[in-house]
């Protein structure tokens, strides 16, 4: 039987909505017949939720047919990873230790503003436990895999949300991010995606892992697409301790404007350090010849030394996350997966002090990384040292030898956005672009332009798997 | 370098925190431990006094 083709994006599914080319059924229909053929192989969803994708679908189809649109994603399917509640659908964290039993009573805010715009619903996605454990953690459900070569790591910890997009299931999956955990599989899986300015995107009704470096964001095929879902997820969120006072942005209107007469920052020195591989090393190259080609001004920034980044970061994470599971991890240690809770475990070794310096330690590194944005418009990175390793490859021990690349702008609280930017071995590699604290329309500004000046993003995974 | 001082603040770190390890995980571990003491040297670093720990939103109020 011939695998359904892909869902078309949230602005091609738009459009057609628009004109009546297609309705919210139709669009759902396509998604649950492409989601059953490719799920057995890719493990992307914990919790399908076909029933309610239908009734949501219908209730659109009469809205829209009534002349009540909510507006652009009116009647578009989404899926959420599984650590944000859906009233009514379980929140697992893919672990035991919250289990199929885990009702959420109410939505998370996201949730409820995707659901208010108009979408719907597919089910929940596969993420590493509590969005801190690895791909080969023995859990109660497997972990997602990589839509291009499903051998090969999916990126985390919003594994299912990488590979419901990468694989044509979905056109947008909500993912969460605390060291890289939306870019990482955006990375890996060739597709956008965007951590947010930290108290951009609320995080309420979202399972934290730490709450100072949490934030919450779409994974997308496009950068198009990205800013249409961000013009809907940037509220401020009195429920949110954490969210900024900031009015909501417009991310749409100036998205096709270009990239002549900015200036872009290529951070070589924190390339270096990361050892990328010639393949990554030649990507980035490109990347910097096209955006030049474009216009813009490409020139060399230093941003603070890795291992200040690092210390802080992982300080921060370390102590936070244990001191949200320490009980769990006291009474039933053996609920959790071998990784996550070694892990999570080494907020053990965290003392009151390491905790003060590491903050203290954050705001000079904020403030130093916001004297860069004087000198450039946005930084250029590399996300990862190169394609997708081999799961049989990926580091799985507590301490990981090298850490995410991705990490220190968690740490600031920067917008950081990953897109397309070449392949390797038949894997996608990636770029990622840096903003200024609440510049996310300046950044996928500049993304779209180098999106639409490349081919990267039109490629799609082979399926000769399927 | 590695010491006996070092093993005994990690054990004695665990057993603080009430939590424990498979034997065969013992040696991971306390090479993890050995790891995150060599990262946070780095917070030793003097820093200017007046300088506060970051808060949120965005880290010190800054918008």
């Amino acid at each position: 039987m011939a695998v359904p083709t892909h869902v078309p994006s949230l602005a091609e599914a738009s459009a057609a909505l628009a004109t009546g080319a297609t309705t919210p059924t139709a669009l759902t229909e396509q998604a649950l017949a492409r989601i059953a053929a490719l799920e057995p192989t890719l493990t992307a969803f914990i919790t399908l939720a076909a029933d309610r994708a239908r009734a949501a679908a219908a209730q659109a189809e009469a809205e829209l047919k009534a002349g009540q649109k909510r507006g652009p994603l009116h009647g578009i399917p989404y899926a959420l990873k599984d650590i944000y509640d859906a009233k009514g659908l379980p929140t697992t964290a893919h672990s035991r230790v919250l289990g199929i039993d885990n009702i959420a009573t109410e939505d998370a805010t996201t949730t409820r503003l995707l659901e208010e715009a108009g979408m719907v619903l597919l089910g929940k996605l596969a993420t590493h436990e509590f969005a801190r454990g690895g791909p080969t953690d023995k859990l109660a459900w497997p972990a997602a895999k990589n839509a291009w070569k499903p051998t090969h790591f999916a990126g985390g910890s919003s594994s299912g949300s990488g590979t419901a997009v990468a694989s044509g299931m979905v056109a947008m999956a909500m993912g969460s991010d605390t060291g890289g955990s939306i870019r990482l599989p955006a990375v890996f899986q060739g597709i956008v995606g965007l951590k947010p300015t930290y108290g951009r995107v609320s995080r309420h009704g979202v399972v934290p892992l730490s709450f100072g470096m949490d934030h919450t964001g779409p994974l997308t095929r496009t950068v198009e697409d990205c800013a249409m879902a961000m013009q809907v997820l940037s509220v401020h969120d009195p429920l949110d301790p954490g969210s900024a006072q900031v009015p909501t942005g417009d991310y749409l209107s100036a998205l096709k404007d270009g990239v002549k007469g900015l200036t872009i920052g290529h951070a070589k020195g924190f390339d270096e350090a990361a050892a990328m591989t010639p393949d990554q090393a030649a990507a980035m190259a490109e990347a910097i010849r096209v955006l030049r080609d474009l216009g813009a001004t490409v020139k060399e920034v230093t941003l603070p030394a890795m291992k200040r980044f690092e210390a802080a970061t992982w300080t921060i994470i370390h102590a936070e996350s244990f001191a949200i599971h320490q009980e769990h991890l006291r009474k039933t240690p053996e609920l959790y997966g071998r990784v996550t809770a070694e892990r999570i475990a080494l907020g053990a070794f965290v003392t009151g002090p390491h905790y003060v310096q590491a903050q203290r330690l954050r705001t000079l590194l904020t403030a130093e990384v916001d004297e860069v944005f004087k000198g450039c418009d946005a930084i250029l990175c590399a996300p990862a040292s190169g394609a997708a390793p081999a799961l049989v490859d990926v580091d799985e021990g507590p301490w990981r030898k090298q850490q995410p690349l991705t990490a220190p702008f968690n740490l600031t609280g920067h917008p950081a956005i990953c897109i397309p930017a070449g392949f390797s071995g038949g894997l996608p590699l990636s770029i990622q672009l840096v903003g200024r604290a609440f510049e996310e329309a300046l950044l996928l500004r500049i993304s779209h332009a180098f999106e639409q000046a490349t081919e990267w993003h039109t490629r799609r995974p082979p399926e000769s798997w399927a | 370098m590695q010491n006996d001082t070092e093993e005994a603040d990690f054990q004695a770190l665990l057993r603080i925190a009430g939590i424990s390890f498979a034997p065969d995980r013992y040696p991971v571990m306390l090479d993890a431990y050995r790891n995150w003491l060599e990262l946070v040297k780095v917070l030793d670093e003097p820093m200017p006094m007046p300088v506060e720990p970051a808060a949120a939103p965005r880290f010190g109020g800054a918008k």
